[in-house]
Formats: structure tokens, sequence, C-alpha cells
């Protein structure tokens, strides 16, 4: 109280806390442990379902392993290739196919996305190329992977997992990648977990890498399954055919 | 005037001549825990300053011991349960503080409702607008950095600042809590309770990766170290420091309005503690997780010599002009002291004490006023 506003009680001063130490400690670590028993709880009342291999381990697949089925596309009987739009990237040819529920963004003269229009939308597909005199697969998946780091700090590869990597290959050629996870992580806390797959692989003149990421670890199997249909339309210029 | 190692009315270190002593404004002893140093970054004496000293050891321990489990729960990546331990960690200890010392005066909804509650609700509010407005999805990893920066390092972070300083404002206006101590307690309580609202429900969704989801070690340490301790300290010692001078301000006298220089205008600390806020936000796209850990660390540290220097300033103005009463045992150091201002043995201001239990207190005499002293 200040000055004018007068005179303290008679007491203050000479009253100790209402807890003793070791009681201060007590109390908290009682609560401390209710809190983490509710928080366990709740983390495997809301655990997702771990999915089966698809591929069996030690046998090289022809496309990465679904975990689970793969989303419906809507495609009528027609050929697919007249039913989605075609991307060329301007300075090194490669070119894929996608489907109109999903749009491209961050287009550059090497890379880019392909996502739902969502802010939301649980999956991103990022291509990103380079001439092969100046990235090799093992150098454009690092980069990649360090760009992933900025918003997925904690990004671990996971070889135990039912979305490993078995056989990386991108436009076809064999390559190098892996199955990844971690969370997204912002300024306001962390966003959501995340399970990334990451490949690259060269056709000798240039080098593209593929980043598919799913912050839907529920639905990651059906996600990539997606992706993995998406990326089958992915070419390197030289394998175009004009 | 009593002898002894300080004064009883304005706190000044007397030394051998009392006629030479320096005034009370110089004194390098912390007024609500004089074994420390006014200008030290210590995290349980300045949040939680009405802790006599035997109590501050055991919310130290019990800091010490809840960081540690944190700790101990990210490195055995047990995620969910160390996010939530994490974000509870300070505002459990705010609420244990609350009770300990008894600072509601006999009006624990009242001071509870308008600071701890308030904070959670403005936290869960600010979370779920959060996660409504901007990439919450895989979407997030290539939103650009300026919008991250932007929305989720400035915009929504001053917006938390803005909603957590209505709780405190709203206990102005009752002159029972007139120490520019309870102010700055009021904002800093407020202030952990949104931290760990808004952390919370912006982060629930961690859960759906399981009890063990996979994560390198060392990063996801670092960020709960952030979520735990980091962001929590940033807010309550800038909201503190920030509501602290609105008290000096309005409750403190006229001639003491300005003991604070320029950050004692609740506008510039207002300012200030924006500054603060966005800037620890806004780092977090920018640099490597360690990197923001240490930022934000470094940013605690200038906010809680913000809060430790308004607290020992607020204190310091308030020599109550009443005559030297009969002596007491100071509950900070045990030894006896005449009742007035500070203790006589140790200069501890006897109104960063815990107050008396209700039963010894004089009836209420306190209704809502104007702003004003």
């Amino acid at each position: 109280m200040s000055a004018v506003a007068g005179t303290p009680h008679p007491d203050r001063g000479s009253v100790q806390s209402r807890l003793m130490q070791w009681r201060i400690v007590v109390v908290f670590v009682g609560l401390f442990v209710v809190i983490s028993a509710v928080a366990v709880l709740i983390a495997l009342l809301a655990k997702p379902t771990p999915i089966k291999p698809v591929c069996p381990k030690h046998k090289v697949c022809v496309h990465p392993p679904r975990g689970g089925r793969v989303p419906p596309l809507e495609l009528s009987s027609s050929p697919r290739l007249e039913f989605w739009q075609a991307f060329v990237n301007s300075a090194l040819g490669y070119r894929f196919e996608y489907p109109s529920q999903l749009v491209t963004t961050d287009v550059t003269t090497t890379s880019v996305t392909v996502k739902p229009p969502s802010d939301n939308a649980a999956l991103i597909v990022t291509f990103e190329g380079a001439p092969s005199s100046q990235a090799t697969p093992d150098q454009l998946l690092n980069d990649r992977l360090n760009g992933l780091r900025g918003e997925i700090p904690n990004l671990t590869e996971n070889n135990i997992g039912a979305e490993q990597i078995l056989g990386p290959e991108v436009g076809y050629r064999a390559g190098v990648g892996g199955f990844y996870q971690g969370d997204l992580d912002s300024p306001s806390g962390l966003v959501a977990p995340s399970d990334v797959a990451v490949m690259a692989a060269s056709d000798g003149s240039e080098t593209i890498a593929v980043s598919v990421i799913s912050a839907n670890r529920d639905n990651t199997g059906e996600l990539f399954g997606f992706a993995d249909v998406l990326l089958s339309t992915l070419r390197f210029r030289g394998d175009v055919v004009q | 005037m009593p002898s002894g190692p300080f004064c009883v009315r304005c706190g000044a270190r007397l030394g051998r001549d009392p006629g030479a002593a320096e005034p009370s404004h110089r004194r390098r002893e912390y007024a609500a825990a004089p074994h420390e140093h006014v200008f030290s970054v210590r995290l349980v004496s300045t949040l939680f300053p009405h802790l006599p000293r035997v109590s501050m050891h055991g919310f130290r321990i019990a800091l010490g011991c809840g960081s540690g489990t944190v700790v101990l729960l990210g490195v055995l990546r047990i995620l969910p349960v160390a996010m939530f331990a994490g974000a509870l960690l300070v505002p459990m200890l705010t609420l244990l503080y609350l009770y300990d010392v008894d600072i509601y005066e006999d009006e624990p909804i009242r001071v509870v409702s308008m600071t701890m509650v308030w904070g959670a609700v403005a936290g869960v509010g600010v979370g779920l607008l959060t996660r409504a407005v901007t990439a919450t999805g895989a979407a997030f990893a290539v939103q650009g950095k300026g919008t991250t920066v932007l929305d989720q390092g400035i915009l929504l972070p001053l917006l938390g600042l803005a909603l957590i300083l209505l709780g405190p404002l709203a206990l102005l206006r009752w002159r029972r809590f007139n120490d520019t101590l309870d102010g700055a307690i009021f904002g800093a309580a407020t202030a952990a309770a949104f931290a760990a609202g808004e952390v919370i429900t912006y982060g629930f969704s961690i859960l759906s990766g399981g009890l063990r989801p996979a994560g390198a070690v060392l990063p996801t340490v670092a960020r709960l170290l952030t979520i735990a301790i980091a962001i929590p300290v940033l807010e309550m010692a800038a909201v503190g420091a920030t509501t602290g001078a609105l008290w000096l301000r309005v409750r403190a006298p006229v001639r003491d309005r300005d003991a604070l220089g320029v950050l004692g205008n609740p506008y510039i600390a207002a300012i200030a503690a924006a500054a603060m806020v966005a800037v620890g936000f806004s780092l977090e796209p920018l640099i490597p997780i360690g990197w923001w850990l240490a930022s934000l660390a470094a940013l605690d540290a200038l906010a809680l010599l913000w809060l430790r220097a308004v607290i020992h300033v607020g204190l310091l103005q308030e020599a109550a002009e009443i005559p030297i009463g009969p002596p007491l045992r100071c509950a900070n150091c045990g030894e006896e002291t005449p009742r007035h201002t500070f203790c006589i043995n140790c200069g501890v201001s006897l109104q960063a004490l815990p107050k008396p239990p209700p039963s010894r207190r004089p009836a209420s005499r306190d209704r809502p006023a104007e702003a004003g002293a």
C-alpha cells in the first residue's frame, strides 16, 4: 500500500506463507503427476492405429509402398492423362501431371509446389530440380531436408515405420530417399505431427528432388498413395517424347 | 529512529553512520529479496516476489523438478505429455504462489477470475483464432516466412498482449489492490495462464501423433523449454512490468509517479512489452530452434530485469507515513523488527511478504473506486 493509502496491517511482514517448503514441493509434484496422467490418457485415446506395410521388407517395390487404401481419384474410364493438367518446368523441362483438385504454387525456375487450395490441406508435394552438374541426388535431398527443418525442426528419419521408402525413385530413375517424421512448428506452438517422404534421383543431365508432406498422420498411407499416383506422371526432360 | 542495518521507513542501508547513509533509491539490495542484487536475473524472486526467503527455496525446487521432468519427457520423446506438463508448469506454480502468499485479500474468486481464469480463456480464444486464420496443415510447411512472422510473430501475439491486459485492468478499480506489486503480480499471473491456454489449444492436434511420436530429441527438448519456461517468463515479465508501471502511475502518490523514468509511463511500457513479445515470437521462423531458445532467454533476462526494477522501485515508494509500531518477527529473516515498511535487519519490504490470513484482517472496507490515488 502506498503512503497515502493508509496503515499497513499490523501483522503484515510477520506472516509466513501458507505452505511450508516441503509442502510446496509435494503439492506441486501432486498436481504435476495428475496433469501428466491426464495428458497420457488423452494421448492414448487419440493415438492413431498403426498401419501395416503393404510391401514386405527387403523387397524392392516399383513405387514407394503404400500404407493403406489408395483414395478414389474419381477418374472416368477415359485415359487419365486427358483429365489431368500438365506442369512443365521452364528451366529444366521436367514435367508431371496433377488433377484439377490441386493447384500449383510457389513456382520458380527450378521448383514448384502442388497442393489442395485450402490452407489446412493435409498434403503438399514439392518438386525441386537442378542441373546434375550443380547437384547430385544426395545434395538435393539434403538441401530439401534442411529447408524442411525450418518448419519441422525435429525432423528425423524413421526406418521402422510402415511408410519407409524401400526403393526410392523419381521419374522412374532409382535414387535416394527416406521417410521422415517430425512436428510442424510455428511461433504459436506445435502445429501438427507430420510425415515426410523425400526422394531424389538424376537422369545424368538433371537432378530432381521430391518431398511429400502429410500433416494428417491417421491418413498418411492414403495421402502417400495419392502422391504415388501423382509422382508416377513425373518425367525428366530427356524422357518426354515431343 | 531505531538503529539497524536498514531504515524501517525508506529501506535505505544505514551503515555505521546513519546520517551519511545513501538515499534508499540507491540501495543495491532487491527490496523483495534483499539477499539478492536488484539487477540480477532471478526467476523466482522476480515472478513470485511475495515469498519469504525460505519459501523461495521450495518454489525453486518445484521449478527445477518440473523443468527437469519436462526435459526428461522430451528426451524420452513422450511429446504430448511433455507439452501439456511444460505448458502448465509455470501457471501451476503461479496458482500455488497466489494461494501460498494469499494475495487475494479475501477476494479469491474475483482475483483468480480476473487474472488466471481470464488469461486462460483469452489464451484458448487466441489459440482457436490462430488455428482458424493461419495455415495449420501441411501447407504451413510451404507458407512464406513473411506471412508467418506477420501473423504469428506480430499480429496475434499483440492481440494476445492486449487481451491479457484487460483482466488486470479490471482489478485496477479496487483500491484495496493498490500496491505496485499487486499490479505486477496480476499481470504476470494473467500472462502465465494465457501462455498455457494458447499453446495447449493451438497444439492440441499434436496428440494425433500418438504418445511417443518420432522426432529428433534435441530440437524437441529445446522447443519444450520454450513452451515451459522461455515464452511464459517473457510474457509474464513483460506484462507484469507494464501493469506494475500502470499501478505505479495510477495508484502511487503523485510525487512517486515518475520514479521509474520513461518506462514508468504505462504507454511506453506497453509499447516496450509489445516490442519484446513481438521480437520473441517473430524470431521463431527465422532462426534455428536452438538460437531461438537462446534469443528468448536473452529477452527473458531483459524482461525480468525490467520487472525487477518496477517491483523494486514500487516497493521503495511504499513508505507508509505512520508512526513506528511495536516489534514483530520478520517472516523473511526471522529477526525482530519494528513494525513499519522495511525490516530493520534484512531490509526486505514488509509489503513483499505474505498477507495475513483473512481471519486476522480487519473487515473489508473496500469498494470499487475511480482510478487515482
